[in-house]
């Protein structure tokens, strides 16, 4: 019987342990973790979808709308998706009746505003396409910024 | 007396008349354009590298895009948008074709131009190239202009016109379609082009 009479202490230890003391570690080092950067992501990429291509038919596009919403500056600088071999960002650019594409290295987007990609403007722009990209899949997209963010984003295939 | 009013007020009658009928004829005047200068017939190569000649296939209605398969914007966004005018209309009569041209044959091999058509399926498209002459003579009949840039190791892109040309059943350019035009536009004039 002796054996068993520490049993309740030891239960409320382990008690302690895992619903008290893991947590307060935990909310403890998250922000060395983080290294003082927010748990709630600021950056938000909405209505993400990539234009339908064949395996080796080349290219294909990505268009998506980008919001900003911490209170400073944030920059877009590099795309990347697996789907690919290489990813950039792109710029159509109309002059009279021609249509000509520029490569953009960054995309600044300032607090409180977003930037919209769409077709004849601001672009993803897919190099050599890996797979099929069927319309109705959905791939992934990882977007990095400036400060470290990344956030990776489920795309759709679809033509509009 | 008499007469002198009646003479007024038939003159009058006369006047509204002819404005109205006048104004009537404006309001149902047809959007269709005749481009003199532009257009006409051209000989070139399909995907399944068979001869494709205007003269014999001015058929239905036919929307002439002028691009390239790696284009990644431009050109799969205009022929989303014939994708989608097909949904209007009845798929199994469709009043109209699309005819991609190739502004870059150097790369858009037949195999190439193939690959195009399985990412439209049941689109009535044809693409076509053919020798750089040929395409450029085709490009300046329709006022095209085109030119390779961003020249890289592996890559380049090709500037060239967004528009895409409406072209009647006896081959006149009646419509030109700017980047991004409505499809209830685009939906009207073919419907017009069609009867």
């Amino acid at each position: 019987m002796e054996r068993f009479a520490r049993l309740p202490v030891f239960i409320i230890l382990v008690i302690m342990i895992r619903f008290f003391l893991i947590p307060a570690l935990l909310i403890m080092i998250i922000p060395f973790v983080l290294n003082g950067k927010s748990i709630i992501p600021v950056m938000q990429i909405t209505e993400l979808r990539v234009n339908p291509a064949k395996k080796n038919s080349g290219i294909s596009a990505g268009y998506f709308e980008v919001g900003n919403f911490s209170k400073e500056k944030e920059t877009l600088v590099r795309i990347q998706a697996d789907f690919a071999e290489r990813v950039e960002i792109h710029e159509t650019i109309h002059k009279n009746d021609t249509v000509k594409m520029v490569k953009l290295e960054t995309i600044e987007i300032p607090s409180g505003k977003s930037v919209k990609f769409q077709p004849g403007g601001k672009h993803i722009m897919f190099f050599k396409i890996l797979k099929d990209l069927k319309e109705g899949e959905s791939v992934i997209v990882v977007f990095y910024f400036k400060s470290g963010q990344k956030l990776s984003v489920n795309a759709q295939v679809k033509r509009q | 007396m008499n007469s002198i009013r009646f003479s007024k007020i038939y003159f009058l009658f006369c006047t509204v008349l002819t404005i109205f009928l006048l104004g009537g004829t404006r309001c149902a005047k047809s959007p269709l354009l005749d481009f003199q200068n532009l257009g006409g017939d051209f000989v070139l190569t399909d995907s399944k590298k068979e001869i494709f000649d205007t003269r014999k296939n001015w058929k239905k209605v036919n929307l002439i895009f002028f691009g390239y398969t790696h284009c990644p914007d431009v050109c799969p966004g205009t022929l989303n948008a014939l994708y989608s005018l097909m949904n209007r209309f009845d798929k199994n009569n469709l009043p109209f074709q699309v005819i991609f041209v190739s502004v870059d044959p150097e790369r858009d091999s037949y195999e190439k131009l193939g690959l195009l058509l399985e990412t439209y399926p049941g689109m009535p498209l044809v693409t076509l190239t053919g020798q750089a002459k040929e395409i450029e003579n085709t490009a300046k009949m329709y006022g095209v202009k085109f030119s390779k840039d961003n020249i890289q190791k592996d890559f380049y892109t090709v500037n060239h016109s967004s528009s895409v040309f409406a072209v009647d059943q006896n081959g006149k350019v009646r419509y030109i379609f700017k980047f991004g035009e409505s499809l209830d536009l685009m939906e009207r004039i073919v419907r017009i082009l069609a009867k």
